[in-house]
């Protein structure tokens, strides 16, 4: 059987080591690293991470025209992408942190400072379950109970019908979120011990 | 709902793990990677990496260690030693670390965190304060001079929190090592109002110091260093102490559902029909 390719897209930001190590558990992917235009549109699949700032993450995608090859590849080609943290938060709209930012637009919503009033102390950070699931292929039986990694002191408001699991930090939280071949985590998966594996093997099943 | 954690610290010599006392007198413990290796089979929540020697050599901690480390972490790590500027925390997080630890860079120079929170965002860095009692009163102790610091502990944090602090680290100098319980009157001393969370250590030596700490509600989790080294399975049988005491994330691929532990964490021995009764289970292999 053929490998799937799945490209990790490497922008500049962020600790893409734990994201190969998590992925080199599973034998029947070949994993790239790149930001390459070619390396993304021969891909099967994109992960998009993200550690840090929204305002430098997003600078960065610009900076190289990296976000010209995104949109060719997940809205023309259809490639399915899982963001994850600030990958996901790339997605929306825009973001309020350190001033207003514009996203990738691909997700109808805004990255918004978490409120103290709201949720728990900020960050978020510590491993939570999902007390809020929809979609059985990516949250299926052995995952959907399970409590994941989180650290992070924005998040992701968009309307209901994009949100496929939440948590519960005082108020419920946007977990993860799709739109079509979109997929987007708040948490960690490289860093959810193996609760975090089971999801990415769920990601990679929807991979064709 | 948020879990309390349970975080193993690793405190490196020379690049080897060590146990501390008091931060003072050092014991070889053995390889950082093997360590983390354990503690990640065994369940912990998370790691914090610390190379104490390298502030005072004036270098930062050694890559290759935090490359080892890293690739056996299936769990958050943070890392600490020598950081002072924006780049160490950058090639840290690209040797695979996923926060940084910072004590005394911060402690002089709080401004630097506010620089290193607009790259990298507060979530990413973890504020170290280590402190020690003296005559009922708390202070801020300063490791590199072994003396002293000039700032109250609640004018260290508030500044922390202004200047984008993610998590505070809160050591107690006096209990290192000692394996006689955390202080906790710290807290009691102090109104601590920190809006980010908190993670408590110092002196843990049962499994009851745990329940004690996480119990309390200014505490978000607790770490602990030699405690963790001496015993097999050490983590999971402290989380077997205290599932359904106070709220963790106990999901390891073994447990120790149907063990009793005493009061210093060592296993006692099964009921002879349990026994007997292992000798014909067959035992399933769980799969990812």
């Amino acid at each position: 059987m053929k490998k799937k390719q799945i490209c990790i897209v490497d922008y500049g930001v962020g600790n893409i080591k734990s994201i190969i190590n998590a992925l080199n558990f599973f034998k029947n992917i070949n994993i790239e690293v790149s930001y390459n235009r070619n390396d993304i549109i021969k891909s099967d699949a994109l992960i998009l991470p993200g550690v840090g700032a929204f305002s430098s993450c997003i600078k960065n995608l610009k900076k190289n025209n990296i976000d010209i090859t995104l949109n060719e590849a997940v809205l023309d080609l259809k490639k399915p992408i899982l963001g994850i943290c600030v990958g996901m938060q790339l997605m929306a709209e825009s973001s309020e942190e350190n001033g207003f930012h514009e996203g990738l637009r691909w997700i109808p919503g805004k990255v918004l400072k978490m409120n103290t009033n709201k949720f728990s102390k900020i960050p978020h950070v510590g491993w939570n379950n999902l007390n809020y699931t929809n979609n059985k292929n990516l949250f299926n039986e052995k995952v959907k109970n399970k409590n994941f990694y989180f650290d992070h002191s924005y998040h992701f408001v968009t309307e209901k019908g994009y949100i496929i699991a939440e948590t519960d930090y005082k108020s419920q939280l946007v977990a993860a979120i799709k739109k079509d071949n979109i997929v987007g985590v708040q948490f960690h998966p490289e860093k959810s011990s193996i609760a975090g594996l089971s999801f990415f093997k769920n990601f990679l099943q929807l991979v064709s | 709902m948020l879990k309390k954690r349970i975080i193993g610290t690793l405190i490196l010599k020379n690049n080897i793990v060590v146990q501390s006392k008091r931060f003072k007198s050092f014991l070889p413990i053995g390889k950082p990677e093997i360590a983390a290796e354990y503690l990640n089979q065994w369940g912990i929540d998370e790691l914090i990496l610390i190379d104490v020697d390298a502030t005072r050599q004036n270098r930062l901690i050694d890559l290759d260690i935090v490359e080892k480390v890293s690739l056996q972490s299936k769990v958050p790590i943070a890392i600490g030693g020598g950081i002072n500027s924006v780049d160490d925390i950058r090639n840290i997080l690209s040797a695979g670390g996923d926060k940084v630890v910072i004590n005394s860079t911060i402690m002089h120079n709080p401004k630097f965190l506010r620089e290193a929170s607009e790259i990298f965002g507060k979530q990413c860095l973890v504020c170290s304060i280590d402190i020690i009692k003296k005559e009922k009163k708390w202070l801020v102790y300063d490791y590199l001079n072994k003396g002293i610091f000039g700032k109250s502990v609640s004018k260290i944090i508030s500044e922390y929190d202004i200047n984008g602090c993610g998590e505070l680290f809160i050591n107690s100098v006096d209990r290192d090592g000692t394996y006689t319980g955390l202080d906790l009157s710290l807290f009691n001393y102090l109104k601590i109002s920190s809006k980010c969370p908190i993670i408590f250590s110092g002196g843990i030596g049962k499994p009851n110091d745990f329940l004690e700490g996480l119990k309390h509600e200014k505490i978000d989790a607790v770490a602990a260093a030699n405690y963790f080294h001496f015993q097999e399975h050490s983590v999971t049988i402290v989380k077997h102490f205290l599932d359904n005491k106070v709220l963790i994330r106990n999901e390891n691929l073994f447990n120790y559902k149907d063990s009793e532990i005493n009061s210093h964490g060592r296993l006692k021995k099964k009921n002879e029909n349990i026994l007997d009764e292992l000798l014909f289970k067959k035992i399933i292999m769980e799969t990812i």
